[in-house]
C-alpha cells in the first residue's frame, strides 16, 4: 500500500519541498524521483540515512570549497546508462559515445581525487572508483587530454593502413600537379586547383589546342564557354581505386577497433554502474544536507513508539510567503499520541496551517529529509492521509462532503496500519447538526486506533470528548484588548491586519473542557459590533 | 584573393545566399580552400537545417563541404556520421537539435562533413565562440537555411553575400536586389546605450513596443502580426520617438502606419538586423524619400560579394558583363567569381 497518494502529496506541499532538494547529476535525479519513504520496521535504515544527512551537512560547513569543486565536477556528469546497457547487448559504440564513456569515466577519477583529498571517511555505497585500465584503453597515447579518435595506436594495422592512405593522397597530389604544371606551361592556360578550366568559346585558337589534348577532356559547356577537365591517367585511376581500396579498409578497421573498445567496456559495465549508482546517492545526499542548511532543520530522532513531538515547527511554505511579506512564521509546538486529537479555535487562527505543518513534517522525516522545527520526535507512519476541505472552493456542499468521507474511509480501512490520519473541519459544508454528529462519531471511532489522527473542529464538545486530546489556538486570549483597541482607532482601515498582528497561531493544551474561547466574540467586539448585540451574545454563552 | 579580406580583420564571417544555388556552398568551399593555401586554422559550423534535416538522416543529401586536416567542426551528432572525414571528438555540448547534440570535432583527416550548427542566434554565438577556444582562427557560419533572414548575419562580424543569376533572369534585377540586400544589411546601428538596453530587452519578450522622449517603454499587445500596422499607428503620439520590431517589418506594416499618422518624421524603427526587412528595393526608396527612418540593433558589414552566373533553370548571364556591372554597382565592396575560381581578374582563365 502507498505510504502518501498524489492529492495528499500536493496537500502537504511535498514537490514545492523536493523541489528544494537540488541534484546536479542525472544519476542523482534518478534517486531523487526514486525517493521512497521509510515505513515502520525500517526506522534503523532511516536513522542511518538521516546519520549520512547529517555528517555531510556538517562537512559542508567545515569544506565549503570542497562542495563546490565537487559541484562542478557533478555539472559534467552525463546519463549515458543508455549506451551502456546497450553495449552490454552487443550493440557497438560510436565516436560520440566512446568520447563521452571516456569523458565520464576521467571523472569518475576526478569525483575520487577531490573526495580523497578531504579528511571524510564517506559511506561505502557513495565510494567512486576510478577505472584506470579503461582510462588507458581509451586514451592508448596517454595524453590525458579529453578528447577522443580511433587512435593509431589502436592497431598496428590501422596504422598501416593509415600510413598508406596518407602516402596514396599525397601521390595522387603530386601526379596531379605535375600535369597541371605541364598542361600550364603547355598550353598557356591557368588551371584551377579541381582540374578544371574554363575557357571562352570565342578563343578558338585555345580551344582547339585543348581538343587536341590527350590530357584534357570536355566536361560542360555554357552559351559563353567551355569547361574542360583532366582527363584521368593510368597512373591516376591505379591511385584512386587504391586510396578508394584502403578507405574502405580503415572503415572496417576502425569498425573492428570500436567493437572492440565496446567488448571491453560491456565488461567493466558492473564496475560503471556502480559508480553511477554511487555517484547518484552521493549527489542526492549532498542536496539533501544542503536543504537541511537552508532551511535550519534538525535531524529528526526516530523513535519506535508511534508518537510525534515537534518542538517550534514551522510550515516552510507558509513561513516563505510571509517573508515575502516581512512577517514571521508563528511555530508551532505539538505532542501527539496515539488515538485523537482535536485542534480547536477561531477562524484565521491558523488552524489549517497547524495541520498541514504536522503532515508536511513527519512525511520530510520519512523521506530522509531533516525538518524545519528545533526538535522532532517521532516514530514511523505507516500512511499520511490528510483531508482539507478546499475554503475558497464555491461548491462546498454534499459533492465536497461526499469526496472528503472517501478520503476519510480509506485511511480508516488502514487504521491498524500506524497511519498519521489529519482532518481538518469535517463536514463544515453540511448542516451544524449533522456535521457535529459525524465529526463526534469519527472522532469516538478513532480514539483508541493504533493510528495517530489529529482533527480540527469548530464543535469544543467534540474536542472535550472523553479521551481526546484538545489543543488550542491561544489565538487573541493573551492579548491588551485596551491596546489593541487604541491602535485599531488610528488605523480603522487596517483592522483585519491588525488583528491577525496580534494573533497567537501556537498551540495550547486544554486539561479540561472549562473554558470557551471567546476570540470571535473580542475581535467582534473590537471591530465595532453592537455593544448590546455582543452582550447578548456572551450572555448566550453563559447560559450553555 | 576572397580571404585576404577575412584574415586578421575578422573572426567570425557568415555566408549568406540570397536563394538556393546561388552559389554559397562554392563560396564556402572556396575560403575553406583559400584558408588551407594560407594556413589558417578555421572553424565551421551553420545555423540550424529545420527541414533540411529530414535529407539529411535519411542521408540523400550528399555532404558538400570539404574539411582539411586542422579544420575545427560545430555539427550535430548524425549529421558528424555522414562525412567521410575523420574526425576527432573535442567536446559533446549540451545544445540540442532534432539531429542530437552539437559535437566539436577537430579533422584529423582530410574529407567532406556535413554541418549542422546550432538554431538560435545565441547558441550559434557560443558555439563560433568555443571553436575560437579550441584554437579557430576565423570561424565560417554557414547560413544554411537559403535564404538571407537567417540568425548568422547579426552573430557574426561581417557577412559575405552569394547572390548569382538563380535571383532572377533579369540580371538588372538580379544587381539591384543585391544591392538592396547589401543597403539594409548596413543599416545604421542605434548607438546610445540606455536605448540599447531597452531595445534588446524588447526584442528577447518579442512585442513589437513603442519609447518615448523619455525613455518609456510601451509595449503593444500585438504579436509581429501582418495587420498591426493600423495598431502602431493609433499608439504614435507626439512624445513616441522609436518603434521597435522584435521580428520582421513588412511592407504593408510600413505603409500603414506611414498613412494612419502624421508624426512618423520624429519617430525611427528599429529591427535587429536588416535581414528582418522585407520591402522591395523600389518601395523602399520611396518609404525613405517619405521620411521613413529604420535603424537597426546590429548593423551587418558585407565583406564581399560572390556571384554565380548560372541559375539552375538552365539560363545563364554572360560571366564577364555580370562580374563588371556588379563591381561598377557595388564600388567598395569587392565582387568574387567564386564558379570561375574566384579571380578577381577579367582574365580568369589566361
Amino acid at each position: 500500500m502507498k505510504f502518501i497518494d498524489k492529492e495528499i502529496r500536493k496537500s502537504l506541499d511535498l514537490d514545492y519541498i523536493l523541489n528544494k532538494v537540488r541534484v546536479n547529476t542525472p544519476y542523482g535525479k534518478t534517486n531523487k524521483d526514486a525517493l521512497k519513504a521509510f515505513l515502520p520496521g525500517e526506522e534503523k535504515s532511516l536513522r542511518k540515512e538521516l546519520d549520512k544527512v547529517e555528517a555531510f551537512a556538517s562537512l559542508i560547513s567545515r569544506e565549503r570549497s570542497f562542495f563546490i569543486n565537487l559541484r562542478n565536477l557533478f555539472v559534467h556528469v552525463k546519463d549515458l546508462r543508455h549506451s551502456i546497457s546497450r553495449c552490454i547487448e552487443g550493440y557497438i559504440l560510436t565516436e560520440v559515445e566512446l568520447f563521452e564513456i571516456k569523458n565520464l569515466i576521467i571523472l569518475f577519477r576526478e569525483i575520487k581525487d577531490e573526495i580523497e583529498k578531504i579528511n571524510f571517511s564517506i559511506p561505502k555505497d557513495m565510494k567512486v572508483e576510478s577505472m584506470i585500465e579503461l582510462e588507458e584503453l581509451l586514451d592508448p597515447r596517454e595524453e590525458g587530454l579529453k578528447t577522443f579518435y580511433i587512435y593509431d595506436e589502436y592497431s598496428q594495422n590501422l596504422k598501416d593502413i593509415r600510413k598508406e592512405k596518407k602516402d596514396i593522397e599525397k601521390r595522387i597530389a603530386f601526379e596531379k600537379k605535375v600535369i597541371r604544371m605541364e598542361l600550364q606551361h603547355e598550353l598557356g592556360i591557368k588551371i584551377r586547383h579541381n582540374g578544371e578550366v574554363s575557357v571562352p568559346k570565342s578563343d578558338i585558337e585555345i580551344i582547339n589546342r585543348i581538343e587536341k589534348h590527350p590530357l584534357l577532356m570536355y566536361s560542360s559547356e555554357t552559351y559563353m564557354d567551355l569547361k574542360y577537365k583532366f582527363k584521368s591517367t593510368d597512373m591516376l585511376d591505379y591511385l584512386e581505386r587504391q586510396l578508394e581500396d584502403y578507405k574502405q579498409r580503415e572503415e572496417n578497421e576502425e569498425f573492428k577497433i570500436r567493437s572492440e573498445l565496446s567488448k571491453e567496456i560491456a565488461e567493466e559495465s558492473r564496475r560503471i554502474f556502480n559508480n553511477m549508482e554511487a555517484i547518484g546517492r552521493l549527489d542526492l545526499t549532498i542536496a539533501k544536507a544542503y536543504l537541511a542548511i537552508d532551511i535550519g532543520g534538525v535531524k529528526p530522532n526516530i523513535t519506535t513508539e508511534h508518537i510525534i513531538i515537534i518542538n517550534d515547527g514551522r510550515h516552510l511554505r507558509v513561513e516563505e510567503a510571509l517573508m515575502q511579506k516581512r512577517k514571521e512564521f508563528t511555530p508551532i509546538t505539538v505532542s501527539l499520541n496515539q488515538g485523537v486529537t482535536c485542534i480547536t479555535g477561531a477562524n484565521m487562527g491558523g488552524k489549517t496551517v497547524s495541520l498541514k505543518l504536522i503532515g508536511m513534517l513527519c512525511a520530510m522525516a520519512q523521506y530522509g529529509l531533516f525538518v524545519p522545527c528545533s526538535k522532532m520526535e517521532m516514530g514511523l507512519h505507516g500512511f499520511i492521509h490528510i483531508s482539507i476541505g478546499d475554503w475558497q472552493s464555491s461548491d462546498q456542499g454534499l459533492s465536497t462532503f461526499g469526496s472528503e468521507v472517501e478520503g476519510i474511509q480509506r485511511a480508516i480501512d488502514r487504521v491498524k496500519e500506524k497511519g498519521l490520519i489529519l482532518i481538518d473541519e469535517l463536514a463544515r459544508g453540511t448542516n451544524p447538526q449533522e456535521g457535529h454528529a459525524i465529526s463526534k462519531a469519527i472522532v469516538n471511532y478513532l480514539k483508541d486506533k493504533e493510528s495517530i489522527s489529529v482533527i480540527t473542529t469548530h464543535y469544543d464538545n467534540v474536542a472535550n470528548s472523553e479521551g481526546v486530546m484538545h489543543l488550542q489556538v491561544i489565538g487573541l486570549a493573551n492579548v491588551d484588548y485596551k491596546k489593541l483597541k487604541e491602535e485599531l482607532k488610528y488605523n480603522k482601515n487596517y483592522g483585519i491586519d491588525l488583528v491577525t498582528q496580534y494573533m497567537d497561531y501556537r498551540l495550547r493544551v486544554l486539561r479540561c473542557n472549562s473554558e470557551v474561547p471567546r476570540d470571535a466574540i473580542n475581535v467582534a467586539r473590537l471591530m465595532g459590533l453592537h455593544k448590546d448585540i455582543v452582550a447578548m451574545a456572551e450572555g448566550e454563552l453563559e447560559e450553555s | 584573393m576572397l580571404i585576404d579580406i577575412i584574415q586578421n580583420n575578422y573572426k567570425i564571417i557568415s555566408i549568406v545566399g540570397m536563394g538556393k544555388n546561388a552559389g554559397k556552398t562554392v563560396t564556402l568551399n572556396h575560403l575553406i580552400e583559400e584558408a588551407a593555401i594560407n594556413g589558417i586554422t578555421i572553424g565551421i559550423t551553420s545555423t540550424g537545417r529545420d527541414g533540411e534535416g529530414i535529407d539529411l538522416v535519411t542521408g540523400t543529401e550528399k555532404p558538400s563541404i570539404y574539411a582539411f586536416e586542422g579544420t575545427y567542426i560545430a555539427t550535430s551528432e548524425k549529421a558528424l556520421k555522414l562525412g567521410d572525414a575523420k574526425i576527432e571528438i573535442i567536446k559533446v555540448t549540451d545544445y540540442r537539435t532534432p539531429m542530437g547534440k552539437i559535437v566539436i570535432g577537430k579533422v584529423r583527416d582530410a574529407g567532406y562533413v556535413q554541418i549542422a550548427g546550432p538554431q538560435t542566434t545565441k547558441e550559434i554565438k557560443a558555439i563560433s565562440n568555443i571553436l575560437i577556444d579550441f584554437g579557430a582562427e576565423v570561424v565560417f557560419i554557414d547560413g544554411a537555411i537559403n535564404r538571407l533572414s537567417s540568425a548568422a548575419p547579426s552573430v557574426s562580424q561581417g557577412c559575405i553575400l552569394a547572390t548569382g543569376a538563380v535571383v532572377s533572369r533579369d540580371m538588372n534585377k538580379v544587381i539591384r536586389d543585391t544591392l538592396h540586400a547589401v543597403e539594409l544589411f548596413k543599416l545604421p546601428e542605434v548607438k546610445e546605450d540606455t536605448l540599447r538596453i531597452l531595445i534588446k530587452d524588447i526584442i528577447q519578450k518579442e512585442n513589437i513596443s513603442l519609447i518615448d522622449e523619455n525613455y518609456n517603454v510601451k509595449t503593444l499587445d500585438i504579436k509581429t502580426s501582418l495587420n498591426s500596422g493600423k495598431i502602431i499607428s493609433q499608439h504614435i503620439t507626439k512624445s513616441t520617438r522609436y518603434v521597435i520590431f522584435p521580428g520582421s517589418l513588412v511592407k504593408n506594416t510600413i505603409e500603414d502606419i506611414v498613412k494612419g499618422s502624421r508624426l512618423i518624421k520624429n519617430v525611427t524603427f528599429v529591427v535587429r538586423d536588416g535581414t528582418k526587412i522585407f520591402v522591395g528595393p523600389v518601395d523602399w526608396l520611396r518609404l525613405c524619400r517619405q521620411g521613413l527612418k529604420v535603424k537597426a540593433l546590429n548593423s551587418v558589414s558585407t565583406l564581399a560579394v560572390t556571384i554565380n552566373p548560372y541559375s539552375p533553370q538552365g539560363y545563364y548571364f554572360d560571366q564577364r558583363e555580370f562580374l563588371n556591372s556588379m563591381k561598377k554597382h557595388l564600388k567598395d565592396i569587392p565582387v568574387f567569381d567564386v564558379v570561375h575560381g574566384g579571380e578577381y581578374k577579367d582574365e580568369i582563365y589566361r
